[in-house]
């Protein structure tokens, strides 16, 4: 029979060993996608950073589709960002809390419908809507890819918001609205800039989504690899780094696999570095609340 | 209610029709002619300069009202002085579109009424502070509005669409000449037991490192890692782990052979961090007063866990784990390279050999459009894939929603 | 303790939905002596394939062919690393590749045309032959408008296949191209198509089994992909389309080559637009 503390201290270390998978996890995808990279980083090096892409000459340059993924997340930032900013405002500060309870799902199940859904509809609809209404060469367009991954990182950032400005402490409006601020002035000189680490995270995760996003946009962006000329011309084709690691992995062979997990890398490295810096962000949120309360 | 808020209202009514004969023109692509913009615009300055002259305005009143005015403005010299043609051919600006002036119209009227129904409230609160608020809160309902068209637009197509082809055939019987007539009966089963094999693996991982997260860590080097690690994970781009699935699972356990298993274990490290965050959510839900007590009585640290934190946060770690798994029925990317096959792999029967799954096969009805009849097949499936994500997703809401506020 | 009731009661309801879960899943195992047979490759015989695969599936109880797209260099990289039975390919193998197969074992399914297909639009505006240089006046991005060649005043949206894929090898070598300035590229054939036809101004290039309707297929130098034409050797885009083996078939693997070999096998090859190989 073993001893309860030595009973509990082998649980202790049960947990802490579960607990590290994650950690190993993250560890393993680095080293497994840089083993099947190598190849590929050995030979062409920082040809890999050029623009020019052609198989059939052994070029790979990755920056066509590293510029699409950096232009479609912008720009769906600038779709996202009001919209969702004003909703995640709307949500926290003014609707009524029976509003509230019956919006917030809604939130939710757009950020729960599948993105190959997504996809679907912004490939089928909106590509022949956008080609009839501006008139372009043909259906496939980065303004395709930005409109739907604008709609996909809205809830991200509407509830991420939500939650920083639900998080600002009560005694702060109260204050302000003692002095005699309305409400809306309160909102706007109080509440967003308590918040407004927070908000940045969340605009900084939903660009994360909109660069990871593969499927949605896979289908709409034409995976041309080519940067658009002049470069803002976002009614042309182009390709991102996901929908180039998912419509070229389909049929690669050879070198290209290795070129494909060089992309896959540099995907990975881009959003772990925002995870990073939007949870460095947020976590300043909760200090400085919790201080005060 | 005096004549000064009856015009008011009327402005707000007359711009509320602008702004959605704006957007329905818009969406419908309507030839909107240059007239009805003109027309709009003339109205509600009208209208404005009425209730200027009720409110015998001062100078200062008049600031916000005049906004309009110079909008208004700027919008027509700039509709007259680019004198739009039929199609604004931007290509010679190296730019591929061809724009019809009707876009320009529809969009102007869009947003003239938007803003002149937004500055209607203050003179309908007499440009009282009040005035300010409500336009800027009817501002923050119109974002609402706009945030929730895409669900709608969404939905209403794939049930529009879709509904036509969920048939008895279609539920329950395999593939036919490639999509063109049968159904999605084992890709409905391969959807089932992919997320039913992640559950069983990401259950024990998830809640076992929120159990460490929320009760044994103390602030530290440690914990810290492991936090960044889950951040991080939650962050990943889903093709980066179907290539890593690809990679190791695929390649290096089961020798190049696409499986069941590679695929759950793929979604698995997909939902593992919103598992963990959830269920650490619900395990620091539960008050320290009852671990106290149950320290005191004598209990050990992991009696106490598993006898009074557990339950009571179990229903918290189920939404987060529900949760997790809708994400994963609904993912395409990380199961593309690591477990699926358009058709032929039948019922899933072992963990080893490849299946067919909801996601991937709306992919490849999706491909085949156009070359074979699977129009109405694809619509239906991609109803169904709805049905079974949100129906995943809404019991996950109801647990919450049943079981919140315990404490 | 009404609570903990009550999450117990979850426990016992989530392990029972496990338990009926996992029996509803060992139900479907029954079929545990079935031959399993993996095709993969090109997705312009995947029609082929796969057609066989569901009558052959149909009449053989014990065996199960599953059949996958992923390109013709994936089909013969699968081959080599033994992930598949049957590697599908529709360009020749490599000498590259053939080194790494010792026992490789070829055959010729059925021949293919690769057709130039247009949008209804610009076929309907006259567009419905296109001589050799054209074409590659068009893809090497020369030729813009199809104004230039007799066509309506519209830009050309040029789409091709994956550089990755063996059509894109076998278009590109027949048509001495080495860069393309197309505007969209796609993974398949039907995705080819599909661009093609929702664009009212495209070209692109797809196996003849994908052409008709609303993407109609022009003629080349004169010449229709017609099965005749074809067949005659006039057409001058065709190319084999192969199954590749890694050594002679045995059991289950035989019988399916052999039934894609049989006369049958080759009617669906026909069934599906392409030309049979014998």
């Amino acid at each position: 029979m073993i001893s309860r503390r030595a009973k509990d201290k082998m649980v202790h270390y049960t947990f802490f060993g579960i607990a590290t998978v994650s950690v190993l996890i993250i560890f393993f995808i680095f080293i497994f996608l840089f083993v099947e990279a190598y190849p590929a980083i050995q030979r062409f090096g920082s040809e890999l950073l050029s623009r020019d892409w052609n198989v059939a000459r052994n070029q790979f340059g990755l920056l066509p589709a590293i510029f699409g993924s950096v232009l479609v997340a912008v720009g769906a930032l600038v779709v996202a960002v009001p919209l969702g900013l004003g909703a995640a405002i709307y949500l926290s500060e003014i609707a009524p809390n029976r509003i509230r309870v019956l919006l917030k799902p809604f939130i939710e199940l757009l950020a729960g419908i599948p993105s190959i859904v997504y996809g679907f509809i912004g490939a089928i609809l909106l590509g022949r809507f956008l080609y009839d209404t501006f008139g372009m060469r043909g259906t496939n367009s980065f303004l395709a890819g930005i409109l739907v991954l604008g709609v996909m990182a809205l809830p991200i950032i509407v509830s991420m918001s939500d939650d920083s400005l639900k998080a600002v402490p009560k005694d702060l409006k109260d204050a302000s609205l003692a002095l005699g601020a309305t409400k809306w002035q309160t909102i706007r000189k109080v509440t967003i800039p308590a918040a407004i680490s927070g908000i940045s995270s969340a605009v900084i995760m939903g660009m994360g989504r909109a660069i990871g996003e593969t499927m949605a946009v896979m289908l709409i962006i034409g995976s041309v690899m080519r940067i658009p000329v002049p470069f803002f011309d976002i009614f042309e084709s182009g390709n991102t780094l996901t929908a180039l690691i998912a419509v070229q992995m389909g049929e690669a062979h050879g070198i290209i696999i290795n070129v494909l997990f060089t992309a896959g890398i540099m995907l990975f490295t881009i959003v772990a570095v925002m995870s990073i810096i939007s949870d460095i962000l947020q976590k300043r949120t909760t200090d400085k609340f919790e201080g005060k309360r | 209610m005096n004549i000064r808020k009856l015009i008011s209202l009327w402005i707000f009514t007359v711009s509320t029709v602008v702004a959605i004969l704006g957007f329905w023109a818009l969406a419908t692509r309507m030839d909107v002619e240059y007239w009805m913009f003109f027309v709009a615009l003339t109205l509600i300055s009208a209208s404005y300069y009425l209730s200027g002259i009720y409110h015998h305005m001062t100078e200062k009143d008049m600031n916000g009202v005049f906004m309009l005015f110079y909008a208004s403005i700027v919008l027509m010299v700039a509709a007259f002085s680019f004198y739009l043609p039929e199609i604004l051919d931007m290509r010679q600006w190296e730019i591929n579109a061809r724009i019809p002036n009707f876009f320009f119209y529809s969009l102007f009227m869009l947003f003239l009424g938007i803003f002149s129904s937004y500055l209607s409230f203050r003179p309908f609160y007499n440009f009282k502070k009040e005035g300010a608020q409500m336009g800027a809160y009817y501002m923050l309902y119109i974002t609402m509005i706009f945030t929730l068209i895409p669900l709608f637009v969404i939905l209403f197509n794939i049930v529009y669409r879709g509904a036509g082809g969920i048939t008895w055939e279609f539920l329950t019987e395999d593939i036919i000449s490639m999509g063109e007539r049968g159904g999605v009966y084992p890709a409905i089963l391969g959807t089932l037991a992919l997320i039913l094999v992640t559950a069983v693996i990401v259950l024990p991982l998830g809640v076992g490192t929120a159990i460490y997260l929320a009760e044994y860590a103390r602030k530290g080097l440690a914990v810290r890692v492991i936090r960044t690690a889950v951040n991080i994970l939650q962050g990943t781009p889903s093709i980066v782990h179907g290539l890593f699935g690809y990679a190791f699972f695929v390649l290096i356990l089961f020798d190049g052979q696409k499986c069941l298993l590679a695929g759950a274990l793929t979604l698995a490290i997909l939902t593992l961090p919103i598992v963990i965050r959830s269920a650490e959510e619900a395990l620091n839900a539960v008050p320290g007063d009852l671990r106290d007590a149950s320290l005191a009585l004598g209990a050990s640290k992991w009696q106490t866990i598993k006898k009074v934190v557990l339950p009571p946060s179990l229903p918290g770690i189920l939404t987060g784990t529900v949760l997790g798994l809708g994400r994963a029925a609904g993912e395409t990317a990380p199961i593309m390279f690591t477990a699926v096959y358009f058709s032929g792999a039948g019922t899933p029967s072992s963990l080893l050999r490849p299946i067919q799954a909801l996601p991937y096969h709306l992919l490849s009805l999706y491909r085949l459009i156009g070359y074979r009849d699977v129009d109405l097949q694809a619509w239906a499936t991609a109803l169904l894939l709805l049905i079974i994500v949100l129906g995943v997703n809404v019991s996950a809401i109801i647990i919450r929603e049943k079981y919140r506020q315990r404490f | 303790m009404k609570m903990q009731k009550k999450s117990k009661m979850m426990v016992i309801g989530m392990i029972g939905i496990l338990l009926v879960a996992s029996v509803l899943m060992a139900g479907c195992t029954e079929d545990d002596g079935v031959n399993e047979v993996t095709v993969t490759g090109s997705s312009t015989n995947l029609p082929i394939a796969q057609m066989c695969a569901e009558e052959f599936n149909s009449e053989h109880d014990n065996i199960r062919v599953s059949v996958s797209g992923g390109g013709s260099g994936y089909g013969i990289s699968a081959i080599i690393e033994g992930t598949a039975d049957i590697g599908m390919s529709s360009r020749d193998i490599r000498q590259s590749e053939r080194d790494q197969i010792p026992d490789l074992v070829e055959y010729t399914i059925g021949i293919d045309g690769l057709a130039i297909i247009v949008s209804k639009p610009v076929y309907n505006a006259g567009i419905t032959g296109l001589t050799t240089q054209q074409v590659i006046d068009i893809y090497s991005g020369q030729t813009n408008n199809w104004n230039e060649i007799g066509g309506p005043d519209e830009d050309i949206y040029v789409v091709e296949r994956a550089e990755t894929s063996g059509t894109y090898g076998s278009f590109m070598d027949m048509m001495g191209l080495e860069e393309t300035a197309a505007h969209s590229t796609q993974l398949e054939n039907s995705d080819v198509r599909r661009t093609v036809t929702t664009s009212d101004y495209a070209i692109g290039y797809v196996g003849m089994a994908y052409t008709g309707g609303d993407a109609p297929a022009v003629s080349l130098d004169g010449v229709e992909p017609t099965v005749a034409n074809v067949q005659a050797g006039h057409y001058s885009l065709q190319r084999n389309l192969y199954f590749y083996l890694n050594g002679e078939p045995t059991g289950a693997v035989k019988e399916y080559v052999d039934f894609v070999m049989s006369s049958r096998g080759q009617e669906i090859v026909a069934e599906v637009g392409f030309i049979p190989a014998h």
